[in-house]
């Protein structure tokens, strides 16, 4: 065991050197200094080892206190009347959904193909160590978590005890279950999105009880945590008798083509955009007259239409529910009713952080270039600039087109609410209407242009373009602070259209003028 | 037709893989371009087809009509992974090839799948459902369609089977008139057999190896001490 857990932070150690080596040599002060030898020096590595380890330890801490911080916050601010009890709600419910989707020995990673399939180590004892270490990880992270907040914020410890040893347990579980199902089923079940979709959203709406004042007893949390220690003691027992570990993960590691440069999370993108053989049945009606680059796109949307509109249809889904508690909220309860009425009247510009999350961009220009671009740039005439233009107008019209339904559900929900909370001005509710939708233009431009001008995907969806990361996050960035501003509804809509129209307008120039040198192959 | 290399470099960091190569390929014929695993042979035709920035270098296609520069639709470029639209079927591919360049159309749709010997049934499946020959069959099928004057054939014929090979090779070898074709591959038989040239990177730099009088096993042995010779393996 001992040899297995060195072995591995070996391994974990020396990635991180060699990331450290590589980002270093990016920088142009050091490219000079610093060849490609550094690679090699063993003595080197070997000194700065024990840093590399504090640095691995440090960021695993930090990772799990900025998860649990962001938590206890957010259902401090969400729920400033019963935070405690909310929160150990939240908490129970968050640490079901990791039971479900928590899966350490079905992921695959590169330390795991070198242990496994590299340096043949002992599948049993890897996957026993392994585990063990991660269990008391998690043990020892979540005590100091609960430790601060008993500490400081005077929580009881025996909720906090109950929390901790149900992490602990339903975890044991939540990896025997689900290690079960592969065997039966040769998938990983969150494979099946609808079922993953169904239960992440049936559990998220569960957390959000607390909004409606509704919170777990402490009772529940009794049981919950027998039912965890006892179904956790037939699950270590089949944990430890699991004979096949290398044979699994071999099968999953070529499924997933890790060492291909692959790492699991571009693997799910790959799995989310790839076109199916069931797709492939177009009606006739959609194709009839269409030639070249037109029948090409047409051709391109119906058979993705089931993966591009999946998730806008899910979204559009969880906002109709979201409207329709809305409005049984404001209808019962008058502290609601002003708070929405608040919203409407100063704080309009929420809805641009709202289409930004919505927004689907990003998956349908995953999809575009997963499924065609990729192979299509490798063709001489595809990226002839008249081609890579009159394909972006027609894939701009199908991104709108794939972003509409949450949009008119957050479009038409508005104007219910707002007849509902008797502030229905129709010239306010016209302009409300357009600026949704050009904010959903907006959107589908901006990821759109982002694509065509930094084209960042490799042949794996793995984003290789730091610039467009940086341009992302900036976007998330800006929509949360622009979602801040308060001020009159009027007066927001006007000047955010201005800008939306000046920075299409001014994008769209840019696409014209450099795409047909930017879009290309990494 | 002569396509002519000139001072072209290419450097990976500080690893310089072609230096200074002056080269000219010429029309009617097949060239096998040969050389040790990694000595730059998918980045020489990388760098002719603009995939690549190169560090310096110029490319020229001389014609009846003038020597000019080399323009990327003047190639076609089957690479040794084929990759194609895999949510078209062939059919529909292929009929957006010819939709968007109809003026290239010389045949029916029908008669171009018998070119490459792909049946009625197999043009309607998904090209996701293609094997690795069949998508290699369309890659060479798009390039006869779009006729460019140079072809660029990286491992073509690896992994495919003997039948799919030897109709690729009597393929090739219809294509070749009014053609320059560059092939690269590692199978040295192969090179002797199909090829008009041959050709060999090393040392960063590309040479033809001359044939003359030699018979064909001293012409192996020739080939195979050159490419013994690269310094940078």
């Amino acid at each position: 065991m001992n040899s297995i857990l060195k072995k591995s932070f070996e391994i974990d150690t020396t990635y991180s050197i060699n990331s450290f080596f590589y980002i270093l040599r990016k920088i142009p002060i050091f490219k000079d200094l610093i060849t490609e030898d550094i690679y090699k020096s063993t003595s080197l590595k070997r000194k700065i080892r024990f840093f590399s380890f504090l640095y691995l330890l440090c960021k695993k801490i930090l990772l799990k206190l900025v998860y649990f911080l962001v938590l206890f916050y957010s259902c401090q601010s969400l729920f400033p009347k019963n935070n405690m009890n909310s929160f150990f709600h939240v908490y129970f419910i968050f640490t079901i959904i990791g039971f479900f989707i928590n899966n350490k020995l079905l992921n695959v990673s590169k330390k795991k193909y070198i242990c496994l399939l590299l340096f043949e180590m002992n599948d049993t004892s890897y996957l026993r160590t392994s585990f063990i270490w991660n269990q008391m990880t998690n043990l020892l992270l979540n005590g100091l978590c609960f430790f601060m907040i008993i500490k400081f914020y005077h929580y009881p410890i025996s909720y906090s005890l109950i929390a901790i040893f149900f992490s602990f347990f339903t975890r044991v579980i939540g990896e025997a279950l689900n290690y079960m199902y592969y065997q039966k089923y040769h998938y990983i079940w969150y494979s099946n999105t609808r079922l993953y979709f169904f239960i992440l959203g049936l559990l998220l709406s569960l957390s959000a009880l607390p909004l409606i004042h509704i919170e777990l007893p402490f009772f529940v949390y009794i049981i919950l945590i027998i039912l965890s220690i006892v179904g956790s003691i037939p699950s270590w027992i089949y944990l430890w008798k699991i004979k096949n570990y290398k044979a699994v993960y071999k099968k999953i590691n070529s499924q997933v083509k890790q060492m291909d440069s692959t790492n699991e999370k571009d693997y799910m993108k790959q799995m989310m955009v790839e076109v199916k053989a069931k797709d492939k049945k177009i009606s006739e009606k959609k194709i009839r007259g269409k030639k070249g680059y037109d029948l090409f796109n047409t051709i391109f949307f119906e058979r993705h239409k089931e993966i591009l509109l999946r998730s806008s249809r899910n979204y559009g889904i969880i906002l109709i529910i979201v409207y329709i508690g809305l409005l049984a909220m404001i209808t019962n309860d008058t502290k609601w009713f002003h708070n929405i009425h608040d919203l409407y009247e100063y704080h309009i510009a929420w809805f641009v952080f709202i289409m930004y999350f919505m927004n689907r961009g990003s998956i349908v220009t995953q999809a575009m270039f997963f499924n065609c671009d990729h192979a299509m740039l490798r063709y001489n005439f595809y990226r002839e600039p008249s081609t890579i233009l009159s394909l972006f107008k027609k894939r701009l019209m199908t991104t709108i087109k794939v972003n509409m339904f949450p949009t008119l559900v957050i479009a038409i929900g508005n104007i219910i609410l707002e007849i509902v909370l008797k502030d229905f001005k129709i010239s306010l509710m016209i302009i409300q209407i357009l600026w949704i939708i050009s904010l959903n233009v907006f959107f589908s431009t901006h990821y759109l242009i982002i694509y065509y001008l930094l084209q960042p995907y490799n042949k794996d969806l793995e984003i290789k373009k730091i610039s467009y990361s940086v341009i992302v996050l900036l976007t998330y960035f800006i929509s949360y602070q622009v979602s801040r501003i308060t001020t009159n509804t009027l007066l927001f809509l006007g000047i955010s259209m201005i800008i939306i129209i000046g920075y299409i307008t001014l994008s769209l120039r840019l696409v014209y003028k450099l795409a047909p040198s930017t879009f290309k192959l990494n | 037709m002569k396509l002519e290399i000139q001072h072209l470099t290419k450097s990976y960091g500080e690893k310089e893989v072609l230096k200074d190569i002056d080269f000219i390929f010429e029309e009617g014929k097949i060239y096998g371009l040969l050389g040790r695993n990694g000595v730059g042979k998918t980045t020489f035709f990388n760098a002719l087809n603009e995939d690549i920035d190169i560090d310096s270098g110029k490319f020229f296609l001389e014609t009846e009509y003038g020597k000019n520069k080399l323009k990327t639709k003047d190639i076609g470029y089957v690479i040794s992974t084929p990759i194609v639209p895999e949510f078209l079927t062939a059919k529909e591919f292929i009929q957006f090839y010819l939709d968007i360049n109809p003026e290239k159309q010389k045949k029916t749709i029908e008669e171009y799948f018998e070119l490459v010997k792909i049946s009625k049934k197999d043009q309607e499946l998904l090209l996701k459902e293609y094997s690795h020959g069949m998508k290699n069959k369309i890659q060479i099928l798009v390039n006869m369609i779009s006729n460019p004057k140079i072809i660029l054939l990286d491992e073509p014929l690896t992994s495919l089977d003997i039948v799919i090979q030897e109709e690729m090779k009597k393929l090739l070898k219809d294509m070749k008139k009014d053609h320059i074709i560059i092939l690269s591959t590692h199978i040295l038989e192969l090179a002797i057999d199909l090829c008009d040239d041959i050709v060999i990177l090393s040392n960063k730099q590309i040479s033809k190896v001359e044939k003359k009088e030699l018979t064909t096993k001293k012409y192996k042995d020739k080939i195979i001490k050159q490419l013994k010779d690269d310094k940078n393996e």
